[in-house]
């Protein structure tokens, strides 16, 4: 079958869900162990963040199921068919969507006001995850364990993606010294946070590939290299900021703010290859194992 | 000096070359893919790997839309069947889409049959058995 508009439609929507979603849910935690060292400005502008992209996946996650019926359609009039959203929604689509919009309903709501409550952090926990609920890891037999790990990861990947939008806010303001904090801060707890996706991932990925060999040997297996790729890149940005800029801010050093900008800036753009990578393959492949 | 685009271009058809939407997998169907068939079939059956909801079914004749009607109320099943009209001689593009329900992932596929007609194959029955006599002889 062809790849056609509506499949690339699909994966745009889908990278967008992933985006918006993981970016809330990771602002808030950011808000939760952060809030204190940043400005009240910068607090507030995070919040906003939080309720905008909140928004943006509640609107990309109910376009993307219209986008689904209109791609089994072959028209866009399977956009509005009855039959076809309720099947869609039926099929997983309908749960993840719910369990996402109550979780950051619940996250916006509690970070709006003030620091996030642990029921914030357990809503943006909630929306984060809600991607297990449907998905590849859903058909391996037995799915308990790949959907934990796929949670797992998925966490991890809020709390490091998301944390790059509000660290690009503060890195903004001029002040070294908050600078320096909020980047130790966050250096310090994604060491254990990536060291913890990294081994879900690698665990999930093997049991969705089945054997080394198809990473190579299938499609699927060479969009998740692609993948890696991204990864390899962003993990050395991101060892770059802890080791290089990070101590360079610590000292008063202005030029190293400015790098830490534009490195943030590209680590955004590896995250965002990253989530389009895996929209793709989730969307136009199969996992091996299922074979 | 080969530019970056061109790499990126490449290394991105490597990695799109192969099969796609492989999620739910058509395993067979009645007709078969490619089939001749000297009686037309009344019915159209998918058999897929894993329990799908068969989302749209088109049968077309050259530019000529066929009428199909699809279940989309049926229970899940890996196996799903579709009432056809009566089909006169001639080839049949079938494409489908279904909704696998484990995963929740859109597969789709696009097969053909050829309706022969038993007036047609007998015919071409007895032509090949004529042109096979003087042979013997």
């Amino acid at each position: 079958m062809p790849f056609g508009i509506w499949d690339a439609a699909a994966i745009l929507l889908k990278t967008l869900t992933y985006a918006a979603t993981l970016g809330a849910a990771g602002a808030v935690f950011f808000l939760r162990y952060n809030g204190p060292s940043i400005t009240s400005a910068n607090r507030l502008r995070i919040r906003h963040l939080v309720l905008g992209l909140a928004l943006s996946s509640v609107l990309a996650g109910a376009a993307q199921i219209m986008v689904s019926a209109a791609s089994m359609s072959g028209s866009a009039a399977g956009m509005w068919d009855g039959s076809l959203l309720r099947m869609v929604w039926q099929a997983g689509a309908g749960r993840a969507d719910t369990a996402r919009a109550i979780g950051l309903l619940t996250a916006v709501l509690l970070v709006l006001p003030g620091r996030p409550s642990g029921w914030a952090l357990l809503g943006a926990a909630l929306a984060a995850t809600s991607f297990a609920w449907t998905g590849h890891a859903r058909s391996l037999n037995p799915d308990a364990l790949p959907i934990l790990l796929l949670g797992v990861h998925l966490l991890g990947v809020a709390f490091w993606l998301g944390a790059l939008l509000p660290l690009l806010m503060v890195a903004s303001d001029g002040d070294l010294p908050r600078m320096a904090a909020a980047a130790s801060r966050f250096g310090a707890a994604a060491i254990f946070v990536v060291a913890v996706l990294m081994a879900a991932g690698t665990a999930l990925l093997w049991m969705l590939l089945g054997h080394v060999a198809a990473l190579w040997g299938s499609t699927y297996g060479r969009y998740v290299m692609l993948k890696l790729t991204f990864v390899a890149c962003l993990l050395a940005l991101a060892a770059y900021n802890k080791l290089r800029l990070t101590p360079r801010l610590r000292g008063g050093d202005v030029r190293a703010a400015q790098s830490l900008r534009t490195s943030i800036r590209l680590e955004l753009l590896a995250g965002m290859s990253i989530l389009a990578v895996t929209a793709a393959f989730t969307t136009l492949t199969g996992p091996p194992a299922l074979d | 000096m080969v530019k970056p685009w061109i790499l990126a271009a490449a290394a991105a058809g490597m990695i799109l070359t192969g099969p796609v939407f492989a999620h739910a997998k058509l395993q067979s169907s009645i007709p078969a893919a490619d089939a001749r068939l000297q009686v037309a079939p009344k019915s159209l059956t998918l058999s897929f790997n894993e329990s799908v909801r068969l989302a749209a079914l088109t049968l077309t004749a050259g530019s000529k839309d066929i009428p199909v009607t699809v279940d989309r109320n049926a229970p899940a099943a890996a196996q799903v069947s579709v009432a056809l009209p009566a089909l006169a001689p001639g080839q049949y593009v079938v494409q489908w889409s279904a909704l696998s329900v484990d995963d929740g992932h859109v597969s789709k596929g696009t097969f053909a049959f050829v309706v022969v007609g038993a007036a047609v194959a007998a015919a071409a029955a007895a032509g090949a058995a004529a042109a096979a006599i003087p042979a013997a002889q």
